[in-house]
């Protein structure tokens, strides 16, 4: 499968990328890991005529951990890289584990932190060639005005499948946003809007730089669950992240639960947290927590299994994920 | 779209290579460079055909643009053998019957070697995850996994 014609720029700088998308916006498209965006390509889905590569941006790629402002992972670094760092793996090690069950190593090796927090959401009928869409009238992903998945559906439901949005939401991560001209920083859950057509909360002439997650998030114990076919490449049909700390008397002092891949955004369970904060934390309190992120989840059939049971697996999966961070807390 | 003269190192060789950049590695290996050992087989990065080694790990040359291989050391399968023998995974594979169609052996071989790069004694379970990225058709997935540890072996 050919790629569509495009010019390639190699910034060296990210002041220079931000005046290269800066100038091009609307027909630029950042390439980090490649692994998605040129399927895309390939597909027909995009064809931006120009692509700003941030491969050989060096201050994108850093892993910087200090006591007092804690965590930044810069957005270019690689998946393989996080699984790999004994940073991640000592203070953060849900992030680890989130990022090892993404795809299998060889694209561990290619993708990036920001390429999996800014994947495209996904739909059987949107990720596709250009000629199996072909049979069908475009939907509203594609700049129709109809949806194949869900009947009478007045909107695109494409689902967000990424593993490590997840992660750095329980961990209260927020996202750095570098445009020319000024930065912005956003918790992360907020660069989400929601909607399966545009995904993401990013101008064209912005780029994801920079995760931050507080010091504060260490105290705590992490789990990542997910639900896939295979053992390997891939999507998860479902994903539960749960975080909790223990205050030293058997309290839970602090409870996030956040879920991926099972509507157009991840979702943190706000309910979940609530129930589990400053409470003992016994098998009836886990299963209400579990019921709160089943009630949270809105899956609709446009990726492998049906709806039914991967809302079903997400009281199952959020119960795991609990038990185990607090296992490890 | 200008064509562009790029420089790549495949198997220690330098070429001046004249491309598109909207070329993947594997299209420059195998209709520049006629290095056809490295399959296309999904070109979309789900079946793992296409893998060679960049700078000693393994990646989809599919979804690799070719521009952005300069100035890294490229392996492909043609670059393993040395002084006319066979590289070790290579001898284990044939000696295994690692091997039914060979479309995904390439990719298969060339995972394998980085995985005994970088841990010369892997436990299968190892084996196993490392080859996860990679599809064998045929299913011979047995066979191949004996193969890798014996080469680990010796």
């Amino acid at each position: 499968m050919r790629l569509p014609k495009l010019e390639h720029f190699q910034p060296e700088s990210l002041d220079q990328a931000l005046e290269l998308l800066g100038e091009h916006s609307e027909q630029a498209k950042i390439i980090a890991g490649g692994t998605e965006l040129l399927v895309s390509m390939k597909q027909g889905l995009l064809a931006p005529a120009y692509l700003v590569n941030l491969k050989e941006i060096p201050e994108l790629s850093v892993i910087a951990h200090d006591d007092e402002k804690g965590l930044r992972i810069g957005a270019l670094t690689k998946l393989a890289a996080l699984i790999e760092s004994q940073v991640i793996r000592e203070n953060f090690p849900i992030l680890a584990q989130a990022a090892n069950q993404v795809a299998a190593p060889p694209l561990q090796q290619m993708g990036t932190l920001g390429g999996n927090l800014c994947l495209n959401t996904r739909c059987f009928f949107y990720n596709q060639s250009r000629f199996w869409r072909q049979a069908r009238p475009p939907c509203y992903k594609t700049g129709g005005e109809v949806c194949h998945v869900v009947k009478g559906g007045n909107r695109c439901y494409a689902v967000y499948q990424g593993d490590m949005a997840p992660a750095l939401m329980a961990l209260e991560a927020t996202a750095r946003i570098a445009k020319k001209g000024g930065d912005r920083v956003i918790p992360l859950g907020d660069l989400y809007t929601g909607k399966g057509e545009k995904p993401l909360a990013l101008e064209p002439d912005e780029i994801l730089v920079e995760v931050q997650v507080p010091q504060s998030a260490m105290e705590g114990g992490g789990d990542y669950r997910k639900l896939r076919y295979r053992g390997a490449m891939d999507f998860p049909l479902v994903g539960v992240a749960a975080v909790l700390a223990n205050d030293g008397s058997g309290m839970c002092s602090k409870a996030a639960v956040a879920l991926t891949a099972v509507g157009m955004a991840p979702v943190l369970v706000e309910e979940a947290g609530k129930l589990l904060q400053g409470q003992r934390v016994t098998d009836d309190l886990v299963a209400h927590a579990a019921d709160a992120a089943h009630e949270a989840a809105r899956p609709v059939a446009n990726i492998g299994s049906t709806h039914s049971y991967r809302r079903k697996m997400v009281r199952v999966l959020t119960k795991r994920a609990i038990e185990n961070a607090w296992g490890r807390e | 779209m200008e064509k562009q003269l790029v420089q790549l190192t495949v198997n220690g060789e330098e070429h001046d290579v004249v491309i598109r950049p909207n070329q993947t590695l594997v299209e420059v290996l195998r209709e520049n460079l006629e290095l056809t050992g490295t399959k296309e087989g999904c070109g979309e990065g789900a079946c793992g055909t296409c893998t060679v080694l960049l700078n000693g790990k393994p990646v989809r040359s599919c979804l690799t643009l070719a521009v952005e291989a300069q100035g890294k050391e490229i392996v492909t399968i043609e670059g393993l053998v040395s002084n006319g023998q066979l590289h070790p995974v290579q001898k284990a594979f044939i000696e295994h019957g690692a091997i039914q169609c060979g479309f995904c052996t390439p990719a298969m071989i060339l995972t394998a070697k980085a995985l005994l790069d970088e841990s010369p004694k892997p436990t299968e379970e190892e084996a196993r995850w490392a080859i996860s990225g990679v599809v064998c058709r045929c299913t011979g997935y047995a066979k191949i996994v004996e193969a890798i540890m014996a080469a680990a072996g010796e």
